[in-house]
């Protein structure tokens, strides 16, 4: 036999065979992937999302809202309080009656008089201002 | 079929796949020679056709190119390595007169262990009727090479089945 027979015969057998086909479920697999993309799901996501951009800001709000003050500013009245009352240790206690007398002295020596009653106390210097080494009173 | 395509992106799955789907899960196996890879191939390859608008006229050589590429890719892959299925690579063309499963095994052992590009050639020609200038066209080779992998497959496939086919003849 010559190859150009034994090509044939071979060619002959193969056209005996076919390649196995396709199992029946992979056409409703590819049409099942066909199926339109359900856009709800999107729009949800995008809702919820609108939503929590909306109620951030105003929850923050609220929230900070709630939360209670901190302390109140140290008024002249308490600066006083803290001095006398030796909550504070000697330094600070003394700065602070420093200043006072300082700024009174001042501002009574400009007015010429004792402070009428309804005249505000001075500002409370809250660190000394007094120069270096200066002496204490 | 000319015209617009259908609205339903579910009946152009179905028209395109009874009109291809066969035939190119065929190519595929041949290609790749595992059905779970083969079935992937074309479903993938499905659903890209059916998101690039393409039309069903168009549909056809742009389904086998894909299918091509993507079966050459799941090769390169890791994906068709591994323990060989047991589901037949081939059925019989007619079922009357029943071929020797004897000789299927061997056909489907010898095809298994061609060159992929052998494998193809012969599978477009031998199975798929197609000339070797439009398998040249298709893979984008000249003829000479096509005929010659065809050539080196038979040849092959001679050595393998030889003793098969003539005990088959033997009285």
């Amino acid at each position: 036999m010559t190859d150009q027979e034994l090509e044939g015969e071979l060619e002959r057998m193969l056209t005996q065979w076919q390649p196995a086909g396709p199992p029946p479920a992979l056409r409703a697999r590819v049409v099942a992937a066909a199926a339109p993309r359900r856009l709800w799901p999107l729009a949800v996501a995008a809702a919820v999302l609108a939503a929590v951009a909306v109620s951030l800001p105003r929850a923050t709000d609220a929230l900070a809202a709630s939360v209670p003050a901190g302390p109140p500013p140290l008024t002249r009245a308490a600066a006083f309080g803290v001095v006398t009352s030796g909550d504070v240790d000697e330094a600070t206690a003394a700065r602070l009656a420093d200043g006072v007398v300082v700024e009174a002295a001042q501002r009574w020596g400009a007015a010429g008089a004792a402070p009428a009653a309804g005249v505000p106390m001075p500002e409370v210097p809250v660190l000394g201002n007094r120069a270096q080494g200066e002496e204490r009173p | 079929m000319p015209g617009a395509p259908p609205d339903d992106p579910r009946t152009l799955a179905g028209l395109l796949y009874d009109r291809h789907g066969a035939a190119l899960y065929r190519y595929a196996l041949m290609l790749t020679t595992r059905h779970d890879v083969a079935a992937d191939v074309v479903h993938d390859v499905f659903r890209a056709v059916l998101t690039s608008g393409v039309t069903p006229e168009q549909a056809g050589p742009y389904l086998w190119r894909a299918v091509r590429n993507r079966a050459y890719s799941a090769l390169r892959s890791r994906r068709t390595r591994g323990e060989v299925p047991l589901e037949p690579l081939l059925v019989a063309a007619a079922p009357v007169p029943a071929p020797d499963p004897a000789l299927r095994l061997a056909l489907e052992r010898a095809l298994r262990e061609l060159p992929v590009e052998q494998r193809e050639v012969v599978h477009l020609h031998a199975f798929e009727g197609r000339t070797f200038q439009e398998i040249a066209a298709a893979a984008a080779i000249s003829i000479n090479t096509v005929a010659a992998r065809y050539r080196y497959a038979l040849s092959h496939l001679r050595q393998i089945l030889g003793p098969v086919s003539h005990a088959d003849e033997a009285p």
